[in-house]
This record gives structure tokens, sequence and C-alpha cells, in this order.
């Protein structure tokens, strides 16, 4: 089952057009807010197609001239079919949208579109239908190398970079710190250690000097 | 005090703040907010608790943010900042009085103080690299902006426009031809239905003893009828083509509307069951939102929501008629709380030989933000009655629609906002919930002063966050700034009189429902002999105890609670019937400011000595306004009466023969008739389109067309101030007594009924200050 479309620009994660869910039975605002989260962690180097998974749902994704086509599926709806309805909706919003794209700044500009995505979402909600198991045969997309993720992978990701860096300064800092330290205290053993006599000696040398020079 | 009040007043230009725009952050003469979208009892507010209760005027806000741009208005600019700059605290939004400090670096908020950064893109613009006056930023010049509003702002894509028609087709709806009536203007309508981004849906149900769906999928050849019986459990025959795209659609939609009428012709059902349509139609729209209209022509009879004839003429009049004022069931409120949380909301019209229970039905419009429209005694063979309905029908479908809306007023430190008046839900203490902001509506928020107020200028702002029909997200910011005094003189003269008579207004209304009309009526007049009382005993010596003081700008107040008084929302009489008390009480909750004065204080204009030369552009330009009292009805005399709801003409026996030829083409003054009129239809080439029972006719002579010019232009200014499309009525100094006795009942300065006349009333209000001064 699909269950929510979003269409954003790549750029700054703005979204531009939306399908107006039926969310009656399940409460997927917190599946919404991680689809924002994905647009935000999105740039021009990451891969154009990918599937991610959290909980129940897989996010797929597609990415296509600057705009990202994202849909969360049921788990079990077959990613063949999803990428197929995604490329769909690519190719009609890229046709009637695209050269626009670049120049809106409120969000939700093209929520028209809604009404084509209603219309292809129903062609593709049942899995079973002619149409849609002939899709699925059909050597579409070779979606084993479509990357499946974790979404806490994608999530984190970026937190952990973040992490890894902060801990290495902090470890550099830290052994420049051990490295002096280390330093001053071989001084302070080395002068424990040799300092005393030393000085007997330097005192002795200086009484035999003084003697044998004065006399 | 004069016996003749000073009526032009009401028409003057109303009272400001006393602050002026150049003390604002910029200077600008656009800075603080024009009286017709917020004003405010007081224009210099009291700063110390003391002072309020002392001068004994409540401290409200009349605000109507949304209201229509009248010809002449001009429109509000639309703005989308890099950024919406806002107070951290208190979240107001940066306003022409703010203030600058620390050499313009930080802006502190003029309602909690607090002092914020000012972003870097108020000085330097990036596009263009180069420097920007901050002073010539839309936000710090005009009081009234519209933010378009950035992703934060929304919880979801924003809704398209849904229309759902909830049509009553028992007997009663079919004889009286509403049905057919409504298609046929539904129909007309739906071109100017909002629909820039073609989104908009259409659903059509119609209701009797079963509830009737419509499949109206577009590849269909015509729309197919589903009927469910099953009331109990109610259940959405199809899961999609109950609502469908208009601009698709359009076709099925069109065959629908016009078979609807012959379909059910000859229908002999009586029931209806309203409820279950109700929650069907929810069902059908709460994934969306949308807007429910419903054309109630009966009783709802079956099921949930089922409401008894429970009028009983021997309460009215009587204390116990508050009881036919309450709801009778529920039902409809809880249904309306929940379409509120959903963004829905009901509009109800409705028509009726009988009684319909508007008492518990309006329930419906008023917690949804929506509106109520009745038509009593609808006959559709009247064409006058069609013209109206349709017209007010269509202007309805066709205005510009703001969805799933919340308003938030905020104000400054000190001042609590205490209660809301209007049509909304309130949610948690101070934000209102209008699944559709009705431009047609004001609120009128109480407030009360917590602290002495420690500045000079207190604020008072009102934010609407909502979604227009193309699909723009938008936030509406009014401000309005009126200074603080400490002098108690100040307080009583900056007192604005059209804001307090409106706000009582607001405020009698509630307690009518909540407990007597008497009531009501008592808490009004208490209200004006305290402040009255509050005036004299500050300000006068015991010398002039026996005259009746009340500073210049309060002058009209006396006249304005007498209205009030005299209305038919809280008349103390027994020919007012519970349907239409509900409805004008209901009315009064929410009209706006200019509205609510006409209709207290009908315009009264003397036509047979206007002179017609005045007027050569045919602008429409009125003649002074008369006061209201039949002491002006010369029986020579024609006259023009306007509450608003209906127009009145006045014709005297003696009229001369010239005037009878010239307006109403009959010979002598016998022949006219009298009773509800139908304006004569004429396109631009002065065609006949259509021509009905024809009683006053727009002849070509120069008289005639004043006077019909100035009947249209009352007609169009009430159609957008509150799509409201006046009937008009030829009322003969000898003609039907009924008709003559609810025209005399609008001349508020005549003593009708075992109310007051004006010098009655001032002589009554003397005695209570006199009571109050051996003090």
């Amino acid at each position: 089952m699909l269950r929510s479309t979003i269409i954003a620009r790549l750029a700054d994660g703005l979204p531009l057009a939306a399908s107006m869910d039926d969310e009656e039975g399940v409460d997927i605002s917190e599946y919404k807010n991680q689809a924002k989260q994905i647009f935000k962690r999105l740039s021009t180097d990451s891969e154009t197609r990918c599937s991610v998974e959290s909980g129940p749902y897989y996010f797929h994704y597609l990415i296509e001239f600057g705009v990202c086509y994202l849909c969360l599926c049921d788990r079990s709806y077959p990613k063949k079919l999803a990428f197929s309805y995604l490329e769909e909706l690519q190719k009609e919003f890229n046709e009637k949208y695209g050269n626009e794209v670049g120049t809106v700044a409120r969000p939700y500009a093209f929520v028209k579109f809604d009404t084509f995505i209603q219309k292809t979402k129903k062609q593709y909600k049942d899995t079973r239908t002619q149409r849609n198991l002939h899709k699925v045969n059909e050597d579409l997309q070779d979606v084993t190398r479509i990357m499946t993720k974790n979404i806490h992978e994608v999530l984190g990701r970026g937190d952990q970079l973040n992490n890894m860096s902060e801990m290495s300064r902090r470890l550099n800092e830290q052994s420049q710190t051990y490295l002096k330290n280390a330093k001053k205290m071989n001084w302070q053993a080395m002068w424990q250690k040799y300092g005393p006599p030393s000085l007997v000696a330097a005192i002795v040398l200086l009484v035999l000097y003084i003697r044998i020079f004065w006399w | 005090m004069q016996s003749e009040p000073p009526i032009h007043e009401l028409d003057a230009e109303p009272p400001r703040p006393w602050i002026a725009n150049t003390s604002s952050i910029a200077g600008s003469p656009m800075a603080n907010c024009p009286p017709s979208y917020q004003r405010c009892t007081f224009n210099a507010i009291p700063n110390t608790t003391q002072l309020l209760s002392k001068c004994k005027i409540p401290l409200a806000l009349v605000t109507s943010p949304f209201r229509h741009l009248l010809p002449g208005d001009e429109p509000v600019p639309v703005i989308q900042p890099e950024q919406i700059v806002r107070c951290r605290r208190c979240r107001t939004y940066i306003n022409p009085w703010v203030q600058f400090v620390e050499q313009g670096t930080r802006w502190k908020c003029n309602l909690c103080y607090v002092v914020n950064e000012v972003p870097s893109f108020f000085d330097w613009d990036q596009e263009t690299r180069q420097p920007r006056d901050r002073m010539k930023r839309v936000e710090l010049t005009h009081s009234v902006i519209d933010f378009i509003a950035p992703q934060e702002y929304m919880v979801r894509p924003p809704q398209p426009v849904v229309f759902f028609f909830v049509i009553d087709v028992s007997y009663n709806a079919i004889q009286s031809g509403m049905v057919a009536t409504a298609a046929k203007a539904i129909l007309s309508a739906l071109d100017s239905i909002p629909n820039s981004d073609s989104r908009t849906k259409v659903g059509i149900m119609t209701v009797d003893s079963t509830l009737h769906f419509y499949n109206l999928n577009a590849q269909a050849s015509e729309p197919q009828m589903l009927v469910v019986a099953d009331l109990e459990d109610v259940y959405l025959p199809l899961p999609e083509d109950l609502l469908v795209l208009l601009s698709e659609s359009r076709g099925i939609i069109e065959s629908l509307l016009g078979r609807i009428g012959d379909m059910l012709k000859g229908t002999q059902n009586v029931q209806n069951a309203l409820g279950p349509a109700l929650k069907a139609a929810y069902k059908l729209l709460s994934p969306i939102g949308g807007k429910i209209i419903v054309l109630q022509a009966t009783l709802p009879t079956l099921h949930d929501g089922a409401l008894k004839a429970r009028e009983d003429p021997k309460l009215l009049g009587t204390p116990k008629e508050a009881t036919l004022l309450q709801p009778a069931s529920g039902f409809y409120k809880t249904l309306a709380v929940d379409c509120s949380r959903a963004q829905v909301s009901v509009d109800l019209f409705a028509f009726s030989p009988q009684y319909t229970d508007i008492a518990t039905l309006s329930g419906l419009a008023k917690y949804t933000g929506g509106s109520t429209y009745f038509y009593p005694g609808f006959n559709a063979a009247r064409p006058e009655d069609a013209l109206k309905f349709a017209n007010e029908l269509t202007h309805f479908l066709g205005r510009p629609l703001l969805l799933e809306a919340v308003l938030r007023v905020r104000a400054s430190r000190g001042i609590r906002l205490t209660a809301f008046h209007g049509n909304f839900f309130l949610r948690s203490t101070d934000l209102l919930a209008l699944p559709n902001v009705n431009p047609d509506n004001a609120y009128a928020i109480e407030m009360t002063l917590e602290e002495n107020l420690s500045t000079s200028l207190a604020c008072f702002q009102s934010a609407v966050l909502c979604t227009a029909s193309n699909g723009e997200r938008r936030i509406r910011v009014v401000t309005l700034a009126v200074p603080t005094t400490g002098n108690l003189q100040d307080c009583f003269l900056s007192a604005d009189q059209s804001a307090l008579a409106v706000l009582l207004a607001k405020k009698a209304v509630e307690r009518s429902l909540s407990s007597k009309i008497e009531d009501a009526r008592d808490a009004i007049v208490h209200k004006l002999t305290e402040i009255m009382g509050a005036y004299k005993q500050n300000f006068t010596t015991s010398g002039q105890a026996v005259q009746l003081l009340l500073p210049e700008n309060l002058k009209l107040l006396p006249l304005l609670i007498l209205g009030l008084l005299k209305h038919a929302a809280l008349r103390a009489t027994s020919t007012v019937s519970s349907d239409m008390r509900a409805h004008v009480l209901g009315l009064q909750y929410v009209f706006p400011l200019e509205f609510s004065i006409t209709n207290i204080h009908p315009r009264f204009w003397a036509l047979h000595n206007i002179d017609i030369q005045s007027d050569n552009n045919g602008e429409g330009v009125f003649p002074p306004t008369l006061n209201l009292t039949s002491a002006k009805l010369e029986r020579h005399g024609l006259y023009l009466l306007e509450t608003g709801m209906e127009v009145f003409l006045w014709v005297g026996r003696a009229i001369p023969q010239e005037l009878c030829s010239l307006l109403f083409d009959k010979p002598s003054y016998d022949q006219i008739p009298s009773g509800k009129v139908l304006k004569i239809v004429v396109n631009a080439q002065m065609c006949l389109i259509a021509i009905f029972q024809v009683i006053l006719p727009a002849l070509q002579n120069a008289y005639s067309q004043k006077v019909n010019g100035l009947i249209n232009k009352i007609r169009q200014i009430r159609l957008l101030m509150f799509t409201s499309y006046p009937h008009l009525y030829i009322v003969k100094e000898d003609g039907d007594q009924s008709l003559r006795m609810w025209f005399l009942s609008h001349l508020i300065e005549d003593r009708i009924e075992q109310a007051y006349s004006y010098p009655q009333w001032l002589g009554h209000l003397r005695d209570q200050m006199a009571k109050v001064s051996s003090g």
C-alpha cells in the first residue's frame, strides 16, 4: 500500500507537492517527520535511487533533475512497483513544472499536482491487477542494485560523523597534553634521580678548584 | 441633553486612538490599524486597575481581521520576507510600534518588552548586495499585512477547497420550490466557486427519510444515485466518486443539478434524517476538511438529532421563553466540535413555513465558524424570495475562501483576555479555531487589566494563520496601538460609543442564551447607568444634578442602547417567533461593527424632497439621514428606511400625484400596491432580462432612476458586507396593519408596545442618576 508521497526540491528540501493522505486508522506523522529529515540529508552526490527501511514501512526515493520524489509504502509492497510509480510521477512532473522548480519560494507551490498523484496512486494501489503484475515481471530496473539502508543509518550518519571528528579532536588535544605532562615528569624524574648527587659533586669540585688555585 | 440626538455623528468618521502615526517606528501614515479592521472601546486606555474600575467602561476589542474589501478600500499588502521576525518570548510579529534599541541592532517588543535581535537582512539585501533602508519595510510601515507562511507553519499540505451540499428533499422542501431554486442557484454559481488550482472538490447528498448519495464519476454518462437506508450505523456506499473534482466532473454535476428538482417531484415523504446525513458528510470530509452546506426545510425527525416542534406561542414574551432558545439536543454541538477538529465547517440555510428549531441547528454554524441564513416562509413561487436566496447563495459560494485557520489575539503585558464572542471553537484558552474564515463575521474580545500598565502605549495584535483558496498558506497580522493615560477624564473622552454598543450587544446575546432575555436587558441598562453614574460622580457638581450629562463622544450611547433594547433580538414582546428570535440573536453575535450599528439604529431618509441634480455621475449619493421618529413622517412624504436586512419604502397618504406616477407608474396613491417587492432586472443596455410581478418599476425618468439607484447601492453594499440581499417592502400609511407595525417598530425614538420613547428613556435615566448622586 502506498501511504504517502512527497516531492521536494533537492537543493534546500523545500516541499513542492504532496499527496493529501487518507490517514484514517494509521498515524504516520512520525514517518512524515522522518521524510523531512531525509530530504535535509540529501545532496547532489546522493544515490539517485534508494530505499530506506523504517519500522513497518519503506521509504523509496528517486532523484532526477534536482527534484527528489519520495514515497512511503508498506514493507510488502513490491519495490519495482514503487519505483515504477515514482518514475511515472517524475516524468509528468518534469514535463509540467520542470523549468519552474528553481524559481519558486513558497512551500507546496505545485500542490495542484496532487490530482495527478491521486490518479496514479489509484492505479498502483492494488498490487494484483493485471497491469501491475505485468510491471513487476518486466525488467524495468534492476532493483537489486538499489541500495537498501536503514533509517537510523541515514539519519544517524551525519551525527556519527560529527561525533567522530569531535572525538578525534579531543583525543588529539588530550594526547598533546599527555605529551607535555610526560615530558615534564621525565625531567622531574631525572632531576630527582641525578639532582642531589650531581649537586654534591659540583660543590666538591668547586671546593677542590678553589683550594688548588688559592694555595 | 437635547431631545433630538445628533444622529449624523453615527455616519461620521469613527474616533481614532489618541496617538499620531508619526510616533510609530517608521512614521508611516498606515501605521495604525484602520477602524474597520479592529477597534477598541477606549482610544486612551486607563493605565491602572483602579482607574479602569472607576470609569466602569468595559475594556474590549472588536475585530474583523478578514473583512470584505468594499470598493475604495486599500488592498492588504502581501509579503514574503526572508524570515518572519517574531519576538522570542511572546511570539508577537514585528509591527510598526516596536522600538529599536542599542543603535538599531536590536528591537524591543511592544507587547512583552523583551529585547530581540534584528536580523541582518533588515539592512542588507543579499540578492543585489546593496544596503537597504529598514524603515521602508512593509512590516514596519503597515499595520495590516499578509505574510506568506513558510513550511514551519504547516502541519499538512494546504487543503483544496471542498464544498459538500446536503439538500433536504422532503415534502416541504420540494413543495416550496426550495430544491429547484437551490439547484438552479448552485448551477449558475459553479463558475464562481474558487477553483484557481483546479483542485476544488464538490459533492451532493440529498436527504429525506433515507440518505441519497450520488456517484459523480466523470467517466459515467449520467449520475448514479445510491440510497442508504441504514440510519443507525451510517456508512459511505462508495470509497470515492462521492466527492469529485469540479473541473473534471463538471458535466455530470450540471446534469445532476438540472434533474434534481424533477427527480423527486412527487415525493410524499415528510421525514428528514439530518443527523445521520451530517454524520455521513463528516465521515466523507474529515480526511481533507472543507465546507458542508446544509439546505434544510423541515424539522429533522429521524434518529440522531431528531427534534420536536417545541414552540409554544404562550411562552413568548414571558421569562420561560429562554427555554425555547436553549438547544434541544446536544448532538449538533458535539458534531460541530468534531467537525471543527477535522477542519470542516458547516453553514445552514433554513427555509420553513413552520418551526425549524433554529436555536438548536444554529449550533452547527456557531462552533465551526459558519453562518446561518434564514428564509422564513420561503416560497419560490414568489420571485422576490427566489431572487433573494439566489443572490445570497451565489455571493456566498463565490466569495474568496480561507480555510483551516486559527486566530490568536495578543495584548500588551498587563492586559489579560477574559472572554471571546463570535462563531468559533475555543481551543486552549486563547486560540480560536476557524475551519473556515468568514469575512462577514466579527469577533469581540473582552479584556481586563491584571496589573498597572507601565508604558505609554498598549498594543493589540490579531494574527490569523490560514490557507487561501489557491493553496497559499498565509498569516494576516493586524496591529492596533492605543496610548495609555492616568487621567480619568481622558478615559471617558476617548471612549468609542459604537464599539461599546456593539460589545454590549454581543454580551447581551450571550446572556440571553445562558440565562434569560430580561436579564440581558437589565444587564445592559445597568451597565449604561453605571457608566453615566461614574461620569456624573467624578465630573459634575451637585448643582448640575438635574441634567443628564455625558461627554460629547458618548452622547449617542443612550440612543444606541435604546435601539438595542427595542431590537427584535431583545425586545420584550410576544410577537417574535422563537425561530426568528434565535436567528436574530445569532446574527447580532457575529455582525461586523458597521452592520451592527445600522441594524440597531436603522438609516432613515426622506425621498420626496431629494435633489436629483446633485448626483449627476450616478454614484448614489444619499440624502441626510433623519431621526428615527414618526414625527418626521409627513403625510405627503416618501421615506426610505434601511436596517441592513430589510429596506422599507414608506408612502404617505397625501403623496403628490406627480411622484406617484414618476416612481410607481400609477395614477394615484390608492392604486399603489404594498408588500414585498421585486426589483426589475435589467442589463447594461437597459433591456429587460426578467419581468415579474413589477411593483417598483425602473422607469426612465430621473427620479425613478435615482431612487432605484439608491436601493441598488444599498443592496450592493449589504451583500458585500454581510451576504445580505435585503427585501424591499412598500408600506402605505393606511395599508396592511402588520407591515405598518413592523415599519414603525424600527422608529426607535418612539414609544412602542410599552417600551420607552426617547424622551421618556432620558427621563428614566435621569431618575436613575438622581439615585446615584445622592451619595
